[in-house]
């Protein structure tokens, strides 16, 4: 009794850690696209913050596999390259030439393809799965700057 | 049958007698917090921004708090619980967190002086205690930080009463709480130390060091290796052996003041780090950009650097730094606000509900507390000096009430220090130590008071007359 009393902890931290290691097999594609999106997400909501505080304008210029941060430098009236983050590599964006502009706080516009959204319309940047492309996670941009990420089935809704 | 069911009665009638006031505690902490989550929205801060991303942190910040993200958002990226990842966050501190404070405070409580209405007071104070709630859907240290105190002094206070474990969890959770907050770096030590001098005698002449020496060097070598782990991390990554701390951007509150002041000496490294701090006009970001770019400097010998050339300037103009001194304990005490909580504070203390009428009533006792300077210092000096005569005959309360008093004070010694700015947010890991020290000190007085009127009041309770051979008689 003394014995099993002393274990307990430890048989239940074991237990719990096989557990997660367990689920973690069985969810690892849906794990890495999840953490791929949710570290995408809070860099934009790290840099829209920095762009009211040091008032700077950035850009998030997503290509396939990674995406790059430039940072626009006011004396030289230019962009430079700020960062660069990739995608796990079993991810990719399903479609590249997006730039992301961010200003006071916020996004203040989207480029697709060099162009810049219609009023009222949005773009959908999708994470997916390189080797199941139904596995898949989407952010939507609305043309007046507001974004949200989208799970599988609110995609099919919008 | 009915003597099963009467033996459940029993069992059951025993566990809320032994725990109907932490139940309680607990409903109200729920019941509160189910009022306020669905009425905020997650405060971010810019020193959010630096730690949000573990694998993207800073050189100057520990990794303490984003390792508590990263654990949480493992979790929602393993089953997709939210893409709102900083209600989410905010979620897991209100609801977890505070929830751990509160029953961490009533435990605490419970166990030093061994009242359970003492305990279920501190619980509530925490509570009623605005500005360190409202930390709880801030996204900063300082809830993370207060979980890790009470349960380094939880575990601490535990060694001694010798129980297995205790020196490891103690000193985990002191690791973890250094990594969070490099203020409390030194913590260990003083507690080393107060524990020294409480048990002085049998530190040295009785068994103390057989009976718990083991302990406290596994307490102190896990602190040892979380210090020391983290330097070796940036001796790797950026080719400097030290902690990574904050203290010479704090340390600018003071010296920006008198910067202009600043004479050049040998280092000529310094010199031009000065010139170039003068000229981005005392601004640390720019500088610290300006200073990595035209010196080929990283970002932490920026930081080494920086405090240098502020201690010089310290150094050679001492009054100016100490003449700043009573303001920034003032800054540090006197100051009791919903400041870091703006927007959230308009549907929390200013709407004509119920709950927020009754937060509204206890933010202004609160804050009447620390402005006015009488009860203020009632409750910064008077109460705790009171707590350590009160406990002075009892080694083991006096031990715990040393812990808590040393702790605020320490934290007060080393945020006056290092900055003098309106920053009542470094007391917020504290204040619920100082409340539970002012609580324990009220409720041993009111004890004592009790005591002597109960003795005056029985003419026959002198010793002889108590005595069973008088009374045989």
């Amino acid at each position: 009794m003394h014995i099993s009393k002393r274990l307990l902890p430890v048989i239940s931290t074991v237990l719990l850690i096989l557990i997660l290691a367990t689920l973690f097999v069985f969810r690892k594609e849906r794990y890495i696209l999840n953490r791929a999106v949710r570290l995408f997400c809070e860099r934009l909501i790290q840099f829209e913050h920095l762009s009211m505080v040091r008032q700077e304008k950035y850009r998030f210029d997503i290509q396939s596999g990674y995406y790059n941060i430039y940072l626009f430098e006011k004396e030289k009236g230019q962009w430079k390259i700020f960062d660069r983050f990739d995608l796990p590599s079993s991810v990719v964006f399903a479609a590249s030439d997006l730039k992301i502009l961010l200003s006071g706080g916020g996004v203040e516009s989207c480029l697709v393809d060099g162009t810049a959204l219609e009023p009222d319309s949005y773009v959908i940047l999708t994470f997916r799965h390189q080797k199941k492309p139904g596995k898949r996670k989407s952010v939507i941009f609305y043309e007046k700057g507001n974004w949200r990420v989208l799970d599988q089935e609110q995609e099919a809704k919008e | 049958m009915e003597s099963i069911k009467e033996m459940n009665r029993t069992r059951f009638r025993h566990f809320l007698k032994k725990n109907g006031l932490l139940l309680i505690l607990l409903i109200f902490s729920v019941a509160l917090r189910l009022f306020i989550f669905p009425r905020i929205r997650p405060n971010f801060h810019t020193d959010t921004v630096t730690y949000l991303i573990l694998s993207d942190l800073e050189t100057v910040r520990t990794p303490g708090y984003p390792f508590f993200i990263e654990c949480v958002q493992f979790f929602n990226d393993l089953f997709s619980i939210t893409s709102d990842y900083l209600r989410l966050l905010a979620f897991v501190q209100v609801f977890v967190l505070g929830l751990l404070n509160c029953f961490l405070l009533y435990e605490l409580t419970r166990k030093w002086l061994k009242s359970n209405l003492l305990a279920l007071a501190a619980g509530l104070v925490y509570n009623l205690d605005y500005q360190v709630l409202s930390f709880e859907f801030i996204l900063l240290t300082e809830t993370l930080s207060v979980t890790l105190l009470l349960a380094v002094l939880f575990f601490y206070t535990r060694i001694f009463e010798g129980k297995r474990g205790a020196a490891i969890w103690a000193g985990i959770f002191s690791a973890f709480l250094l990594l969070t907050r490099p203020t409390f770096i030194l913590l260990f030590i003083g507690f080393i130390l107060i524990t020294t001098i409480i048990h002085f005698r049998s530190f040295f002449k009785g068994d103390f060091i057989q009976r718990f020496g083991k302990a406290l060097v596994v307490f102190i070598l896990i602190n040892i290796f979380a210090i020391g782990g983290w330097s070796l991390r940036n001796k790797i990554q950026h080719d400097y052996f030290g902690f990574s701390i904050l203290f010479p951007y704090n340390l600018r509150y003071y010296t920006n003041r008198f910067f202009h002041l600043y004479e050049k000496g040998e280092n000529k490294l310094l010199n031009q780090m000065a010139e170039i701090y003068l000229e981005e006009n005392l601004h640390p970001g720019r500088f610290s950009k300006r200073a990595m770019q035209e010196l080929h400097l990283t970002e932490l010998e920026v930081s080494k650097l920086y405090l240098k050339m502020q201690l010089k300037v310290i150094i050679d103009n001492p009054n100016e730094y100490l003449k700043q001194i009573p303001e920034a304990i003032n800054n540090y005490y006197g100051i009791y606000s919903f400041w870091w909580s703006i927007p959230n504070h308009q549907p929390l203390l200013f709407s004509d509900e119920p709950p927020s009428r009754f937060m509204r009533f206890f933010y202004n006792i609160f804050k009447a507390l620390f402005t006015n300077r009488i009860p203020a210092l009632i409750l910064l000096a008077v109460l705790p000096l009171l707590l350590l005569i009160l406990t002075a005959k009892k080694r083991r309360e006096l031990h715990t009430a040393f812990l808590l008093v040393a702790v605020t004070n320490y934290n007060f010694v080393v945020s006056v220090l290092s900055a003098n700015a309106p920053m009542e947010r470094y007391r917020v890991p504290v204040e619920p130590l100082i409340f539970m020290a002012g609580l324990a000190s009220l409720y041993l007085i009111f004890k004592k008071i009790v005591h002597i009127t109960t003795k005056k009041g029985q003419p026959s309770s002198s010793p002889k007359a108590q005595s069973p051979k008088t009374s045989s008689v």
